[in-house]
């Protein structure tokens, strides 16, 4: 069988922990559909159980199985149900996919390198305009140590 | 139908035939003598009016419609109608029930009655709330398209909808597995569908994040294509394709899972498929206009022709009321509000240009190019309602694109040379067009010549080099884009007036008379818009059919064409942007 392999993310430099900055106010720069500012209020990091292991290739082209990975949820206001999207950053890192919740967005990490990688980035997002906005708010996976632990639905 | 003696439509022929092959009965401005009328009139009625010839394409064809709809047994997971995009796109908006490894090939099917085998057209709406069938609401151009001969699908993704990003690679991964089934069942004996599927004449149309979806389809079409792989066993015959308001650009964001980097190729530049962008000025989704930098990139002047592409741009259309059940109202809502047209209006529009593309591009039905080129309209477009039409032909030989260089005097074709006549042209400038707000509102991804004049005298001469006289037809044209640029103080061009220009040809030392672009299209003023975007300068293609520079002059010969000389001296003054100078047949 041709397994299908997914990605995990692409090669992001290195970076030290900055700290902790949580904030429950973000910078609302542009309108989401229906005149909405795009806001980014709070955000969780969970680990879930994945139904079934998925294969995924890197960047480097090697190919990885995982059996759990990372859920990142955000709550806030963003565009939905529209043909513009928001593209979300987490520092330089793009993330590559996510989906909407009934409040929010959320996306996946399987790579648990990428997890400290990320330490002290901020979340960061485009949309219609090419100049990239930040939310003024930081990923910090260690804030949620120990993760709570789900099961893929 | 009355019949005249032959000679009398020979005289008829001599003098009216490019006025009425394509646009019925009307009287040009020589014919208004009594014997010019009668000839006229005894071509109209020797040869037919020619918008008899030229049926509305919105109007129901000859054939029965009949109805179906394909959709996988919910308790069967064997079935082949379920598919698995997951590796694709694995993160759905919660309000979606299906998993990714198991999503629905569901599509809404109008077909003709008959044995075929008929083109096959799927269409894809694009983002939406995820709960609403976004599928139903292009029945009313499947029902057309059905009547004209068109197998005609609606294909549901609403499984992708939501508040989703970086699913455009799974939206055209379904769309090629819609494809498979369609081929399966065009091969299968007890099928229905057995033989009656023209898998050579296939046709692509989508609506949004459909319309960018669509063209990454037909580059994963052979890009992704893997004989050996049934989930990629795709190169489908993939001919015409029909973007209605597209984004552009999104299948960058993606990650091509079988190497885990960014796909290649991409953005997409279109070849070898005849392309059709449709947009509307007041669209509050995509108020980028993002289809025309699509448009710019198809058939790329570096490649020979193998393709048309055409563009639509309609004063007044919004984004969603393309689709029947996306409502009335954008996202956002651009202004001035009091001149958006209405969903009838707008769907009509729709269905005329829809028909007549696939008309053209997969029956072979060439008489439409006409239609997308702006020279005709029907009764079914509403009057009133500003279209401005851009059309370029697979067989073209280009004079000026200005992609090659930023020297204005050197032209595309080697030999040309361009001229500001006494300087006169100001500004006269080599551009990107896609300054997308000041100094030029142009949206573009193409370079073109900024021109601007204040002198009745002003000139821009392209002295042509020997070597296009074999281009040289009379029923080939001399076509340009050429639009009035926006201006935010108004300075060179006048709010709410067209723009107008004169073309001569020097053929040795014989100046032709002079033609004008408002005998063959009107350049309006661009539609002042704000809130969302801004205002957007479009360029309309204008093309001047050669044999009418020769018309009652059989001694003139095309192929002494030595100088194209465009004279800005139908208006005191004027500012516009003007591209892709081309002879074309």
């Amino acid at each position: 069988m041709n397994l299908i392999r997914m990605t995990t993310l692409g090669v992001l430099p290195l970076c030290s922990f900055a700290g902790l900055l949580f904030s429950g106010r973000a910078q609302s720069q542009a309108r989401s559909g229906a005149d909405v500012p795009i806001r980014l209020t709070s955000y969780e990091i969970a680990q879930i159980e994945l139904k079934k292991p998925v294969r995924l290739r890197d960047t480097e082209g090697r190919e990885r199985t995982y059996d759990r990975a990372y859920l990142v949820t955000l709550k806030g206001t963003f565009p939905r149900d529209q043909a513009r999207g928001l593209e979300l950053y987490i520092g330089d890192y793009r993330v590559p996919e996510y989906g909407g919740t009934p409040d929010g967005l959320y996306f996946r990490i399987y790579d648990d390198k990428l997890l400290p990688r990320l330490e002290g980035k901020e979340f960061r997002y485009r949309f219609a305009t090419t100049e990239i906005r930040s939310f003024a708010v930081r990923f910090s996976a260690k804030r949620f140590r120990p993760f709570k632990t789900l099961k893929e639905r | 139908m009355i019949r005249f003696p032959l000679p009398w439509v020979f005289l008829g022929l001599l003098s009216a035939r490019n006025e009425l092959s394509t646009r019925g009965c009307r009287t040009a401005p020589w014919a208004r003598s009594r014997w010019s009328t009668f000839i006229v009139v005894a071509m109209c009625l020797a040869q037919g009016c020619g918008r008899q010839r030229l049926k509305d394409p919105a109007n129901p064809g000859p054939h029965n419609v009949l109805s179906w709809e394909y959709k996988p047994d919910p308790n069967n997971p064997n079935d082949p109608l379920w598919t698995d995009v997951s590796s694709y796109f694995n993160s759905p908006d919660l309000r979606v029930t299906y998993s990714m490894n198991h999503v629905p090939l569901h599509g809404v099917v109008r077909y003709p009655s008959g044995n075929g085998p008929f083109p096959l057209v799927l269409l894809v709406h694009g983002n939406h709330d995820p709960l609403a069938s976004s599928e139903q609401g292009y029945v009313y151009l499947l029902d057309l398209l059905a009547s004209h001969g068109f197998i005609a699908a609606s294909v549901d993704e609403n499984f992708l909808n939501g508040g989703s990003w970086g699913e455009m690679d799974a939206r055209a991964v379904v769309l090629l597995r819609h494809l498979q089934r369609w081929r399966t069942w065009n091969a299968a004996a007890n099928h229905p569908f057995f033989h009656k599927v023209d898998l050579n004449r296939i046709g692509l149309a989508g609506h949004s994040r459909g319309g960018e979806a669509i063209t990454v389809a037909w580059l994963f079409n052979t890009m992704l294509h893997d004989p050996n792989d049934p989930a990629h066993d795709f190169n489908f015959g993939l001919q015409s394709l029909f973007a209605i308001a597209p984004v552009d650009g999104q299948i960058v964001s993606d990650i091509n899972p079988h190497t885990g980097q960014s796909y290649t190729g991409v953005p997409v530049v279109l070849q070898n498929a005849d392309y059709f962008v449709m947009h509307g000025t007041h669209d509050g989704d995509v108020w980028d206009f993002e289809g025309y930098r699509a448009f710019d990139r198809a058939q790329p002047v570096n490649v020979s022709g193998t393709a048309t592409k055409s563009l639509l741009w309609v004063y007044g259309a919004i984004h969603n009321q393309w689709n029947t059940i996306w409502g009335t109202a954008d996202p956002c809502l651009v202004q001035p509000a009091n001149v958006i047209i209405s969903a009838a209006d707008q769907q009509s529009i729709g269905k005329a240009f829809m028909s007549g593309f696939y008309q053209m591009t997969l029956q072979h039905k060439n008489q439409y190019v006409a239609l997308l080129a702006g020279e005709v309209r029907f009764a079914s477009m509403p009057s009133g309602i500003t279209l401005m039409n851009q059309y370029q032909g697979k067989d073209r030989v280009l004079i000026d694109d200005y992609e090659e260089t930023s020297n204005l005097a050197i032209g595309s074709l080697a030999g040309v040379t361009n001229a500001n006549l006494n300087n006169l042209l100001n500004p006269y400038q080599w551009y990107a067009l896609s300054d997308a707000g000041n100094p030029y509102w142009l949206w573009e991804q193409s370079h073109g010549l900024i021109a601007g004049w204040t002198n009745s005298t002003t000139e821009y001469v392209i002295a042509v080099p020997g070597s296009l006289a074999p281009q040289l037809h009379p029923n080939s044209f001399l076509s340009l884009r050429v639009g009035q640029i926006y201006e935010p103080q108004p300075s060179k061009n006048t709010p709410g007036m067209s723009q107008d220009f004169g073309i001569v040809l020097e053929l040795g030392s014989v100046v032709t008379p002079e033609l004008r672009a408002s005998n063959f299209a009107a350049l309006p003023y661009p539609q002042q818009t704000s809130s969302c975007g801004g205002t957007k300068s479009v360029l309309q293609t204008v093309r001047f059919p050669l044999r009418d520079f020769v018309a009652h002059h059989p001694q003139w010969h095309l192929h002494d064409l030595t100088k194209i000389r465009l004279q800005f001296n139908q208006r005191v003054s004027g500012l516009v942007a003007i591209d892709d100078i081309q002879i074309a047949k």
